[in-house]
């Protein structure tokens, strides 16, 4: 492809060479058709040259638009535009050079797929630290660890570590659990390594990684609020520790057991009940000591209005109902002007992410609606 | 205006045959569109100017069933007006 730029003359010239005119003749037959033509696109706005293709002009409306210097707006007036329409043998004979390529169906997977893949895996990560946020609840719960939740992926390597804790529980001091989730969890990294190594999935690999994060947070979340709640219940705890401790042997094989038991396993007394008073949140007595805000209730206010605010859900208002019982003869009979406080809840009581935290609140709701 | 309406046109004007019109006609064009395959710059009339482009190669999808499909790369002709007619058209009523 030379890109030369021909103009009329030499077109003028080539058509005398073609047509065996003189060149006079044919330049006087260029400017006619020239003339010709352009008189015949501004009367008939379409000039058709066979061979060649159509030639049309198209009126553009006026439009607004603003000036790109000084932002002041313009009107830009309307006017005709020329738009060609070549014919099929000239597109034909123009593409000559790529005739011979033709649109072909890509092989395998619509090409969007791809897209559709990249969110499967963030979809899986969020439902995954859900799946286990429960599992974790459900295995905490007393009551609920009796049918075991398996999972096939860790396996019963750390038992021993089980029976550890049995042995330790009574031993080590409390100020050092702080660290020990960590480090136990560490320690079974590499072997959860080893696992998915075998399974030859990296990208599985890292989510993993990811979700232990997670637990190791939840964990550490778990035993501070443990704390707190073992200096008021502590007794009570123990005895439940016990018989939670005798159930965890029975079932052995639950995934999950790496995790608590590895962090149970240093730990004293007080740790372990931090577990059970996690696992047993709904059942242990509410007591509303610190608050975070008092409300005075708006002209139209309502408790589930608060609760939406200061608890991002509103089936908690039975928790502010609870907090200030002498406030009402009847929950959903609130008075303007009533000054009810809010009171500082377990975050994980409050976690609307927690299917199971909306099923117990909603209980509540029905305690104290449906009874007078 | 077809092609016909133009071979009369210019057959009056000239003074000559329409079948020498349609000759010349049909030599001019074919001048150009082998000028044009040659991938030069044809200056068209006074008007503007036909060039040849180049479409790239292109994935296109069927939103219908998701299918993809390869669009090759291909030359086609193209029109460039050119200001001088442009500013004609400026003042030309719309009508």
């Amino acid at each position: 492809m030379s890109g030369e730029k021909i103009n009329t003359s030499d077109l003028a010239n080539a058509l005398a060479d073609r047509a065996a005119i003189t060149k006079k003749n044919a330049e006087v037959f260029v400017d006619t058709l020239q003339e010709v033509f352009q008189q015949a696109l501004l009367n008939d706005k379409l000039v058709k040259i066979s061979g060649l293709g159509t030639f049309r002009l198209q009126w553009v409306e006026p439009r607004r638009s603003v000036n790109v210097q000084d932002g002041s707006p313009i009107e830009i007036t309307g006017r005709y535009k020329v738009v060609f329409t070549p014919e099929t043998s000239l597109k034909n004979r123009v593409n000559e050079p790529f005739a011979h390529l033709e649109a072909t169906a890509m092989p395998g997977k619509p090409i969007n797929r791809p897209e559709v893949e990249k969110d499967v895996p963030l979809q899986k990560l969020a439902s995954q630290a859900v799946e286990i946020q429960s599992i974790l609840s459900t295995i905490n719960d007393p009551e609920l660890s009796e049918e075991p939740v398996k999972e096939p992926v860790v396996e019963v390597e750390l038992e021993p570590e089980v029976v550890k804790y049995e042995t330790l529980e009574t031993e080590t001091s409390a100020s050092e659990h702080r660290y020990t989730p960590v480090a136990t969890i560490e320690e079974s990294k590499p072997m959860f390594e080893t696992i998915s190594q075998n399974a030859s999935m990296v990208s599985e690999h890292k989510k993993r990684k990811l979700t232990w994060l997670w637990v190791t947070l939840l964990v550490l979340l778990l035993f501070g609020g443990g704390f707190a709640v073992y200096y008021f219940y502590g007794k009570w705890i123990q005895e439940s520790v016990m018989t939670l401790v005798e159930e965890w042997q029975a079932d052995k094989e639950f995934e999950e057991q790496v995790e608590l038991a590895g962090p149970v396993e240093e730990m004293p007394k007080p740790t372990t009940e931090v577990q059970v008073k996690e696992a047993s949140i709904f059942d242990q007595p509410r007591e509303y000591k610190e608050f975070i805000a008092d409300v005075r209730v708006p002209n139209g206010g309502r408790l589930t209005l608060i609760s939406q605010k200061y608890y991002g859900h509103k089936d908690f208002w039975v928790y502010i109902y609870e907090a200030n019982k002498d406030k009402f003869t009847h929950p959903d009979r609130i008075t303007v002007g009533t000054v009810v406080r809010i009171p500082k809840l377990n975050p994980e009581l409050i976690n609307s992410k927690n299917p199971e935290t909306l099923v117990y609140a909603r209980k509540l709701h029905d305690k104290y609606v449906g009874t007078k | 205006m077809n092609n016909k309406e133009l071979q009369a046109e210019l057959s009056k004007k000239l003074g000559i045959t329409q079948k020498d019109t349609a000759a010349y006609l049909n030599a001019f064009v074919e001048e150009i569109n082998v000028r044009l395959t040659e991938g030069n710059q044809v200056a068209f009339l006074g008007v503007g100017v036909l060039e040849v482009r180049k479409r790239e190669s292109r994935v296109f999808v069927n939103p219908a069933t998701q299918q993809s499909i390869l669009v090759p790369q291909r030359l086609t002709p193209a029109f460039r007006v050119t200001s001088t007619f442009k500013d004609k058209l400026k003042n030309y009523p719309q009508s």
